[in-house]
């Protein structure tokens, strides 16, 4: 009960903030070390694969700090280079790398490149209808079916799941993808296609949730989406590689980094070399790097990131290390 | 005038240096807010055409980016008008000459709803709903769309034959009403009877059969489907324009048409509906405007897959789309930035001049029921 | 005379086909619209019904509980398959079972089985064997499930008075105070006392997660889920219709007071009805003085010639550009241009964070005004033209200046047409999203845009939208099928708001016309 009374004591506090009686209690709660509560907006743009993670870890943000505000736009991968450099936000959530181009754009408009933070580990699952008698595929076959290009060396073009020797969805493959803009369209483009170009058919979805939609609803169809996406009404299948190995698409295997269509998710932070991270973003990488904020990466469908990794990320930007919390 | 009236009182004086500030005050708000309205066709030619004209961009890059979007804006806007233009102009006709005027009170505002029914809800539904049912059963979709025109005039035939009293129950006036139940009736049975028929004629297969005997594919989000749920949301406003060109064509010529012997509908179409021809014209326009520059009904049910195909099963990816998805990701001042700038001002050209167009041709209809002495 | 005969003559004259297919379009236009408010209401209402969950056994003995969602034939045996939304993502890795109804031996409706709502890892469907203490080392052999269930009722109405001070206090304490802090960061008084406000949440939290359940699915594995992150517990087959139905209205309350919650998939939406409104009704506050302003330029200050005339077409043209296009102009003027020059003017401090340099309520509300401006204009001048010279000539006639001609005599004459123009333009405005893409929505802004805090209606901030929510939630997050009902219900509201708005606006205009046509005569 007395929990109760100091509540209400402190929203008078709040009320009238600068009465001396309030100044007492504060002085008397003081037991705690004083650390600076972080104040302020934290506005993130970009990877829309990220966004479930970055919304959970902004509701786990505004839990320990109240005092933040939150601002989240996902769009796309793309979309966070453009506003980094523009300055309309200083956390860029990616689902690839920087290209170099966006690189030196940053650099040349600010004088300092982007400060790069690998933040969880995702892969890319090649998806198809959970009735779809498929369980496997190669590089080659995969690339046939995506691309018009045929740089993995495919022979000829595949466009019908009889062409594989299957009886059972019959018609022509429909093929589903993400939008231009966002990272998992270009890493499956890199990986998958070998840097080819995608079929003239695909069907671009604004999100990977719609691709899971769509390829559950059509026995015909093949698509792909990241590994959180994945539901009961379509199948991931096994990729093999040149030896003939199948790589199934498990967490397991995505840590172990066998799983040929992996990659690591990045935050990128626009900090100038000599200036100290500010406290909103101080406080949400600290929860980002930490076993809490991991916990949530596992939650959602994401592959978390080794103890190891987490501690030297932490103090390359000045955290403190973990165990202290 | 008033300028010339005695300035006697210094209250008089006041007013009057008053009313010219105020005068001035409206006249530069006035322009100002014109030209705020006008600098976007302003902006969009400025930051697009220059790149163009000073080879910013690169002809061929234009034409391979732009031609795919802008075959799949018309193509989606043909099959959506395409589906409006019918239904839309039916129900101007009936509204206008056949129903009672207490259903017509009523009709118009519901009408209005639907045109306020946003686009994201439209799209959504079709998207997600509608186009995985429709490629589920797609030989009930079929029947389904081959039912309706038999049924209408079923009705209408069965009608004639009905005992008297029956038929002042339900009266042509009231149609729009109690044929609705009818249609539901049928719909009904039509989809009982729809895999009857795909067995029958189609091999029990109705996608397959359109694979192997028209070798046309079917996708799940296609061109039909968008057709569709666009014409949904385009009808009211052509509706609207339409009935309010058939309801202003000058009573006294339909009303001497059907006193020589006509019927109503030999009136409406051989004397009103030409009348009104151009009223409609404009109508079509501004519906093929709405349709054109439609973003969330496209971006949530055509697939976004740029394909130069005909096919009305096949997806389609329109102007509008790609600038609402990839615009914000853009970076300002790059050839994508510049080149969906481009696309907007296609965009914007094209329903300026198509809704000129209208615009000229009403006031040319105005300026004829006038010569026909109605008092429209 | 045959009695084929007399019927023959006693049947109407015949209007031929065209005049019943023109009936069927109505009818059909009709239906169609009939269709999709149906499935919109009823999709979106019975989300929140308390839906029973079935205990299955299947032939291979294997036992499941969920609830049944949808049911689809199979390719190619003829038999039918059945999905079920099971929860447990953290035991089983998925929420989702796709079963072939063939393979069900039985199925029950067990009154012990539980629903857990929680904070993460989404719902537990199973049974409740026991609430003990976090630092219980041994499950309870023996465990009774009807006294567990009555103890968890009471803990959990502890935890949401707890809650609820909680949020009082970051109301009401810390959110005034982090805004002080905002505004001057060397408020030292500020910041102990939000330090300790925090300190005092940081005790509560721990005070709350005291208490941890012992929690067994209906295949066997049992573990252990603290009690703080359980946000509500049913057991749907114990209850009757009658408490069905409060529970129904509790989360229709709850979906329209609260916020959004586990990344937009669970939780309500307030923040995105009052962000819609509010840009609505700015919009409204910003076309509607602009609107008039250009009309009576128009029809009574401009020379009416050839140029009035044809910037008269524009003006009306412009209505039919398409709303896209406003959001493009809106992103490279108001975002780009004017924005980025307010930041280096009077944010330089803050840059490279933006403050006008990026979508906000104000470019939205702006955009969207600019997109309604012609609809403004233009029933604006149809109510200008209307009014009879002869009132405005008498006007002047009896010395009145031109000032006070307009402001006393046409004004007040021209109110009904400005409240059309205005309806329209909120009918238009408040469905489009395609624009808000571009210059201000966004995926999560929980806090409201209005707010204790000077200057109050914060202008800068980014804010959520029921249309836009749709979209999002539907495409964006991680599992359609278990968004779908979600996006039915926000489909709901916004068409609901919609039609709030416009008969407000229709009443308006109904109440302010009538008063004025009585001034008039």
């Amino acid at each position: 009960m007395q929990r109760r009374r100091l509540v209400r004591h402190l929203i008078r506090l709040g009320r009238s903030s600068s009465s001396l009686a309030g100044l007492l209690v504060v002085g008397l709660l003081l037991a705690a070390p004083l650390r600076a509560e972080p104040v302020g907006t934290l506005g993130t743009m970009g990877s829309d694969t990220l966004a479930g993670l970055m919304l959970r870890w902004g509701e786990q943000l505004t839990a320990r700090h109240p005092g933040i505000r939150l601002q989240l736009q996902a769009s796309g991968s793309a979309s966070a280079p453009p506003a980094l450099t523009a300055g309309t936000t200083r956390l860029g959530p990616m689902s690839r790398p920087m290209r170099e181009v966006e690189r030196e754009a940053f650099i040349a408009r600010h004088g300092y490149p982007p400060v790069d933070i690998e933040i969880a580990r995702d892969a890319l699952a090649v998806v198809v209808h959970r009735h779809h008698p498929l369980a496997a595929l190669d590089r080659q076959t995969l690339d046939a079916i995506f691309s018009r290009t045929r740089h993995c060396g495919g022979e000829r073009a595949i466009t019908r799941w009889s062409q594989l020797g299957l009886e059972a969805p019959p018609g022509r493959i429909e093929l589903h993808g993400r939008n231009l803009a966002s990272g998992t369209y270009g890493l499956f483009r890199e990986r998958a296609l070998c840097g080819g170009e995608y079929r003239h058919g695909l069907s671009e979805h604004p999100g990977s949730a719609a691709v899971v939609a769509a390829v559950g609803e059509t026995r015909s169809a093949i698509g792909y989406a990241g590994l959180n996406h994945l539901t009961a009404s379509v199948k991931a299948l096994a990729l093999v590689d040149d030896k003939g190995v199948h790589h199934r698409p498990t967490v397991e295997a995505v840590r172990r980094g066998d799983y040929p269509l992996s990659r690591s998710l990045y935050l990128y932070l626009n900090l100038p070399p000599d200036g100290a991270l500010p406290a909103v973003e101080r406080a949400f990488l600290d929860l980002v790097l930490s076993p809490a904020g991991q916990a949530s990466v596992r939650s959602l469908g994401f592959v978390a990131l080794p103890e190891a990794q987490l501690a030297s990320q932490r103090r390359r930007l000045g955290l403190a290390p973990l165990g202290d919390d | 005038m008033i300028d010339r009236l005695p300035l006697s009182l210094p209250r008089t004086r006041r007013r009057h240096l008053r009313d010219r500030l105020a005068t001035g005050l409206i006249a530069a708000g006035g322009i100002g807010v014109i030209l705020a309205v006008l600098a976007i066709g302003l902006f969009l030619a400025v930051e697009a055409v220059p790149a163009v004209l000073g080879g910013g961009l690169e002809i061929d890059r234009i034409r391979t980016t732009l031609t795919p979007i802008a075959w799949g804006t018309l193509k989606a806007a043909f099959w959506a008008l395409l589906f409006a233009i019918p239904l839309a102009l039916g129900a101007a006709m009936h509204s206008a000459l056949f129903m009672s005027p207490r259903l017509r009170a009523r009709l118009k505002p519901t009408l209005e709803l639907m045109e306020a029914l946003p686009g994201v809800v439209i799209g959504f539904v079709a998207g997600l709903v509608l186009a995985p049912w429709v490629e589920r059963h797609l030989a009930e979709t079929l029947a389904l769309l081959l039912m309706v025109l038999p049924a209408v005039l079923l009705a209408g035939a069965l009608w004639r034959w009905l005992p008297a009293g029956v038929r002042r129950g339900l009266p042509l006036s009231w149609a729009g009403l109690w044929l609705a139940p009818w249609l539901i009736a049928l719909g009904w049975a039509a989809v009982a009877v729809a895999p009857v028929m795909e067995s029958l004629l189609f091999g029990g297969d109705l996608r397959g059969w359109l694979d192997a005997e028209l070798g046309l594919h079917y996708a799940a989000r296609n061109a039909l489907i968008v057709g569709f749920a666009m014409g949904f949301a385009v009808l009211p406003s052509v509706y609207a324009l339409a009935e309010e060109a058939l309801a202003g064509v000058p009573g006294n010529l339909a009303e001497g048409a059907q006193a020589l012997g006509a019927t109503r509908w030999q009136a409406l179409w051989r004397v009103v509906l030409p009348a009104a021809l151009p009223g409609i014209f404009a109508a079509v326009m501004i519906g093929a405007g709405r349709a054109v520059g439609e973003t969330m009904i496209v971006l949530l049910a055509s697939g976004n897959s740029a394909l130069m195909s005909a096919s009305p099963l096949e997806g389609m990816r329109t102007m509008a789309a790609s600038i609402a998805i990839e615009l914000p990701e853009a970076t300002p001042g790059s050839a994508d930035y510049r080149l969906l700038l481009l696309a907007a001002l296609a965009l914007f050209v094209f329903t300026f001049l198509v809704n000129t167009l209208a615009e000229v041709v009403r006031t040319r209809l105005d300026r004829r029921y006038r010569r026909l002495g109605g008092s429209a | 005379m045959s009695l084929v005969e007399r019927l023959r003559r006693r049947r109407p004259v015949n209007e031929g086909a065209g005049a019943w297919l023109a009936a069927g379009s109505v009818a059909l236009s009709l239906l169609l619209l009939g269709g999709l408010l149906l499935l919109i209401a009823v999709r979106g209402l019975g989300h929140f019904w308390p839906a029973s969950v079935a205990l299955v056994e299947l032939d291979d003995g294997r036992q499941l509980a969920g609830r049944a969602v949808r049911e689809l034939p199979l390719p190619e045996s003829g038999g039918r398959e059945r999905l079920y939304f099971t929860g447990n993502r953290d035991l089983d890795g998925g929420v989702w079972e796709w079963l072939p109804v063939a393979e069900i031996a039985a199925q029950r409706y067990p009154g012990d089985l539980v629903v857990l709502e929680r904070q993460r890892w989404g719902d537990f469907i199973g049974r409740l064997v026991a609430v003990e203490p976090r630092e219980a080392e041994e499950t309870p052999r023996q465990s009774d499930p009807e006294a567990a269930w009555v103890q968890l009722q009471a803990r959990l109405a502890e935890l949401e008075t707890l809650r609820e001070a909680r949020e009082a206090l970051e109301r009401e304490t810390i959110r005034p105070l982090a805004r002080r802090l905002e505004a001057d960061p060397d408020d030292g008084e500020a910041r102990a006392a939000l330090a300790a406000a925090t300190a005092s949440i940081a005790r509560q939290t721990a005070a709350m997660s005291k208490t941890t359940l012992v929690l067994e699915s209906v295949s066997g594995d049992r573990f252990r889920q603290p009690l703080d992150a359980v946000l509500g517990a049913s057991r749907p087959n114990a209850m009757s219709p009658g408490e069905k139905l409060v529970a129904w209205t509790q989360g229709v309350w709850r979906f329209l007071s609260e916020g959004p919650r586990a990344a937009n998939s669970a939780g309500g939406v307030w923040p995105a009805i009052f962000g819609t409104v509010l840009m609505v009704m700015l919009m409204s506050l910003l076309v509607t003085p602009f609107g008039v302003l250009a009309a009576f330029y128009l029809n009574e200050v401009a020379h009416q010639g050839r140029l009035t005339r044809l910037v008269r077409i524009a003006v009306r043209n412009l209505a039919g550009v398409p709303s896209i296009v406003y959001g493009v102009f809106g992103l490279g003027v108001f975002v780009y241009g004017i924005g980025g020059t307010l930041d280096e003017w009077f944010f330089g401090d803050s840059l490279p964070s933006p403050t006008f340099g990026t979508g906000g309520l104000l470019w939205a509300s702006l955009t969207l005004a600019l997109l309604t401006l012609p609809v403004v204009i233009v029933a604006t001048e149809e109510g200008l033209a209307r009014i009879p010279d002869h009132q405005r000539e008498g006007a002047l006639a009896l010395g009145a200046t031109r000032l006070e001609m307009l402001t006393r005599v046409v004004l007040p004459m021209a109110v009904p047409a400005m409240l059309t123009g205005v309806i329209l333009a909120v009918a238009r405005a408040a469905g489009e999203v395609a624009p808000l893409m571009l210059v201000g929505v966004a995926k999560l802004a929980p806090q409201i845009p209005v707010d204790g805090d000077f200057p109050f209606l914060h202008l800068d901030r980014k804010f959520m939208h029921l249309g836009y929510h749709v979209y999002d939630t539907a495409f964006h997050g991680d599992d359609v099928q278990a968004a779908m009902p979600l996006v039915f219900a926000t489909a709901l509201l916004l068409v609901l708001v919609i039609l709030v708005l416009n008969l407000t606006a229709i009443f308006l205009r109904h109440h302010v016309g009538s008063r004025h046509a009585k001034t008039a005569h």
